[in-house]
């Protein structure tokens, strides 16, 4: 064999097998799913792409085994791709299938298996996060009411996209938030209306124009095509820190999308079916504006730009000025304060009125808002306008801005108004503070006051008043010690005298004068008979004067006694019309006579003697 | 026994002094009033607001001093000190109609939606008690009662009507008492401040580096309900809690 023919061998050989190895090392068979975080009935793409061999040589793969997953569709939907890299054409061929997640949880995909020239590829295992419906962020959703109805659409091929301009805002900054209906070509819709109120919590609201018949706009999305019209736009503007979120919108609409009898077959226009689109559910982060705001801020926050004019730079005593203020830019501007003015002597501002004028047909709120303020020169001479402070805080550059206007000279003609003007029927000033109160009206107390129940000094005085009736009872005693203990003996004995004549007592109280006679003398001849230990009571006054004598009592005793009862006879008779101070004479006589008894003992021998 | 009187001699020696100079004090204060009020119509409110609160700082006070203090505030654009000053004020002179204006005046300038914090619960009962009045009238009271059944030990008086005479009082200052015990501790828990900065950020916990759900303007009145060392938990009139640094109120 000539040298030159064993060459050609070893070159072809060289380039056969190293064409072999180059087609084995470019191979690659690789799979993902998309999206990896679904809610619970949303579809999930899992793609298999082939690289590196024609499409001749690849055996159709078998759907993978999944696990909470539903597969929608027993075949691969197939497409072939060319894309130039590195100077030459890449080719590749992608497989895919649907699935519908089951529930929350993990959703697990099996390698896939492909065979290429008898050669067995696997793909890795893919695991898919499930999440519920309300568990916040997740993608848009697609259902049918009528749950026999057969799903031709899926929510790749319909769907409402919610966007927000920022998921990190300031309080009170704007977030523009979107929605975007997304549907294939040559998907038909009709009868769309809102399904649901929609509601964003902690947010304040501006609607934002969008036209009522879009044109449609062609857009790709999950790398197809799509014809997408915007169903709302509105901006909101946080009104606390935290996290804060944006309800899904929802639309009710009837479809109509094609259907393939069979794999590869044509394209059959459907029914309309109704269908629930909803949006996915956002949140946004919202951060507190910073502290050290200036001392004109009234939390307004955006971009703005700032203008002042003057009406006249002249005007006479009590006639009114206008200063006109615009504030203008985006922002939160139907919130929008008026701005500070500066106090100026001799100038009385009055409260503004406001005009707003806001353009809702951009893409964010913005727009202007005039305030006119009334000024007022109370005295002649030159003044100068009130300056205008107006800060906002950019979110943008992360700092508060305050814009100023100085003011602008005001010549003033006349003399000063009276002094009524400006004041209240009270005398108050209107638009200041009142004057200094003058040294005089200032009644001094002390600061550092504690609550009077933590004060020592309060429990102490509460021993005052206690200390002093017993130091005066203390006292008493000590002056005239037999005083106090003969009162005490008294009181003792004549309680139970007392209480001897209590109907009688109460008989005088009521004022009836000849039952307090009778009753007097009936007590008082019945607590003799007890004194006197009698069974019965005397019957008449001899008994008794009988029976007192034998107990010897002395004479003088007998005949008070005597006259007592006299008395009460007399008077029960013949009462006198009075003030009562003759029965209660003789009421005390009466105890004091019992109590003078009472100094006497009965005697074992049924004597009374002198204790 | 000359030690004693030399004691005794020293001891109300040094009590005489300090008599002296706290009965002068008031006039040195009233004149730092007066140089506070010269130098408010000169219309130099830094120096005004100095001089106002070096009369504070001595531990003096008059609704009449607040209000001063008040309006200076209002020139220099501080609504919250301005607010506190005036419901100080207003502590001292309830019924002023130039504190309710100036108040009015300064919220309605400030753009302040809040006309005050109302009372709650037994404080609306008890806020406008004066409890030292009717301490002062309980132990009156009181001591007369006890004072008159140490005299009045006659029978026959306590009889007729004595022990009404007696308890009545007695028991009349025994409720006074303890209604201005109980009011004065009712008054004391309800604690209340202004936000004394432009701006104040209430926070979920006691940190700087904390969350801040709100931001309350100065000015604006909120309720204490408790410490932590240099914050404050402060409840708005919405229920809404939060902590705020304690030098960013001005308590009441």
């Amino acid at each position: 064999m000539p040298a030159r023919t064993v060459l050609f061998f070893v070159v072809l050989n060289l380039l056969l097998s190293g064409g072999a190895h180059g087609q084995e090392a470019t191979v690659r068979v690789t799979a993902q799913a998309e999206p990896m975080t679904v809610t619970v009935g949303s579809a999930v793409v899992l793609t298999v792409r082939v690289e590196g061999v024609p499409a001749t040589v690849v055996r159709t793969p078998k759907r993978p085994a999944t696990v909470n997953l539903e597969p929608r569709q027993q075949y691969p939907d197939t497409r072939r791709t060319r894309s130039p890299q590195d100077g030459t054409i890449q080719r590749a061929l992608t497989y895919s299938w649907r699935f519908r997640a089951r529930r929350a949880g993990t959703a697990r995909i099996q390698p896939v298996t492909v065979v290429i020239q008898g050669k067995e590829y696997s793909t890795s295992p893919i695991q898919v996060q499930v999440t519920s419906p309300s568990a916040g962020t997740s993608g848009p959703t697609l259902e049918y009411p009528d749950s026999a109805a057969r799903a031709s659409l899926d929510e790749r091929d319909l769907f409402v996209q919610a966007t927000a301009t920022t998921d990190r805002a300031y309080q009170n900054e704007q977030v523009v938030v979107d929605y975007r209906l997304f549907y294939r070509p040559g998907i038909r819709l009709r009868h769309s209306r809102l399904a649901d109120s929609w509601d964003a919590p902690g947010f304040w609201r501006e609607e934002l124009n969008v036209a009522s018949r879009p044109t449609p706009q062609m857009q790709r999305a999950y790398g197809q095509r799509y014809e997408t019209v915007v169903l709302k736009r509105v901006s909101l503007f946080p009104t606390r820190p935290g996290t804060l979120r944006v309800d899904p919108l929802r639309i009710e609409t009837e479809a109509q999308g094609t259907v393939r009898m069979q794999q590869g077959g044509p394209a059959l226009r459907g029914r309309f079916q109704p269908v629930q689109l909803a949006s996915q559910r956002l949140s946004v982060q919202v951060r507190p504006l910073p502290a050290a705001a200036p001392g004109s801020f009234d939390g307004t926050v955006g971009q703005f730009s700032m203008s002042t004019r003057v009406e006249a730079d002249s005007a006479a005593v009590g006639d009114p000025v206008s200063l006109t203020v615009q504030i203008e830019g985006r922002g939160n501007l139907t919130t929008l304060s008026p701005p500070r003015l500066d106090s100026v002597p001799g100038l009385v501002a009055y409260e503004p009125t406001v005009e707003a004028d806001l353009v809702r047909n951009g893409p964010q709120l913005r727009g202007s808002k005039t305030f006119t303020y009334t000024l007022v020169p109370q005295a002649g001479g030159r003044h100068t306008t009130p300056a205008v402070r107006f800060s906002y805080f950019n979110p943008e550059a992360g700092q508060y801005e305050t814009l100023r206007s100085q003011g602008t000279p005001l010549q003033v003609m006349g003399t000063a108004a009276a002094q009524a003007v400006g004041r209240t029927g009270d005398g108050l000033p209107v638009g200041n503070v009142t004057g200094l109160m003058a040294a005089d009206e200032a009644h001094w107390v002390r600061t550092a006051r504690r609550p009077l129940y933590r004060q020592p000094w309060v429990y102490l005085s509460l021993l005052v008043p206690i200390l002093l009736a017993g130091g005066v009872v203390v006292y008493r005693r000590r002056k005239s010690p037999g005083a106090t203990t003969d009162r005490a003996s008294q009181a003792a004995a004549s309680s139970p005298t007392a209480a001897r004549l209590q109907a009688a007592r109460r008989r005088l109280e009521d004022g009836d004068g000849a039952a307090f006679y009778d009753t007097l003398k009936r007590e008082l001849r019945s607590a003799l008979a007890d004194r006197l230990e009698l069974d019965s009571t005397p019957r008449t006054r001899a008994d008794l004067d009988r029976h007192l004598q034998r107990h010897d009592v002395p004479p003088t005793l007998r005949d008070r006694v005597s006259k007592l009862l006299d008395r009460c006879d007399e008077r029960r008779y013949a009462p006198s019309a009075g003030s009562g101070t003759g029965e209660r004479e003789l009421l005390d006589e009466a105890e004091a006579l019992l109590r003078q008894l009472d100094s006497h003992r009965v005697s074992t021998d049924g004597s009374l003697t002198a204790r | 026994m000359h030690a004693l009187w030399l004691r005794l001699v020293f001891w109300l020696g040094t009590l005489g002094l300090v008599a002296t100079s706290a009965a002068a004090q008031p006039d040195s204060l009233l004149r730092r009033f007066e140089t506070a009020n010269e130098a408010y119509a000169q219309g130099r409110y830094e120096r005004a607001v100095e001089d106002y609160r070096a009369v504070l700082d001595a531990g003096m006070a008059s609704g009449a001093l607040y209000h001063n203090l008040g309006n200076a505030y209002v020139r220099l654009d501080r609504t919250g000190p301005a607010v506190w000053a005036y419901e100080k004020a207003r502590q001292l002179r309830p019924e002023d109609p130039r504190l309710r204006h100036n108040l009015e005046f300064v919220r309605a300038q400030a753009g302040l939606t809040q006309v005050g914090l109302p009372l709650r619960g037994l404080t609306t009962l008890v806020g406008g008690w004066w409890p030292g009045l009717l301490f002062g009238l309980g132990v009156v009271a009181l001591g007369g009662g006890l004072l008159v059944a140490a005299l009045r030990d006659e029978a026959d008086w306590w009889r007729a009507g004595g022990k009404v005479r007696v308890w009545g009082p007695v028991v009349a200052g025994g409720l006074l008492i303890g209604g201005a015990l109980g009011g004065s501790y009712v008054q004391a828990q309800e604690r209340r401040a202004v936000v004394m900065e432009d701006a104040l950020s209430l926070r979920r916990i006691p940190a700087l580096g904390a969350a801040a759900d709100t931001t309350l303007q100065g000015g604006t009145m909120v309720r204490i309900r408790g410490r932590q060392e240099d914050w404050v938990r402060v409840q708005l009139p919405n229920r809404i809690t939060g902590w705020a640094p304690a030098q960013a109120l001005g308590t009441l």
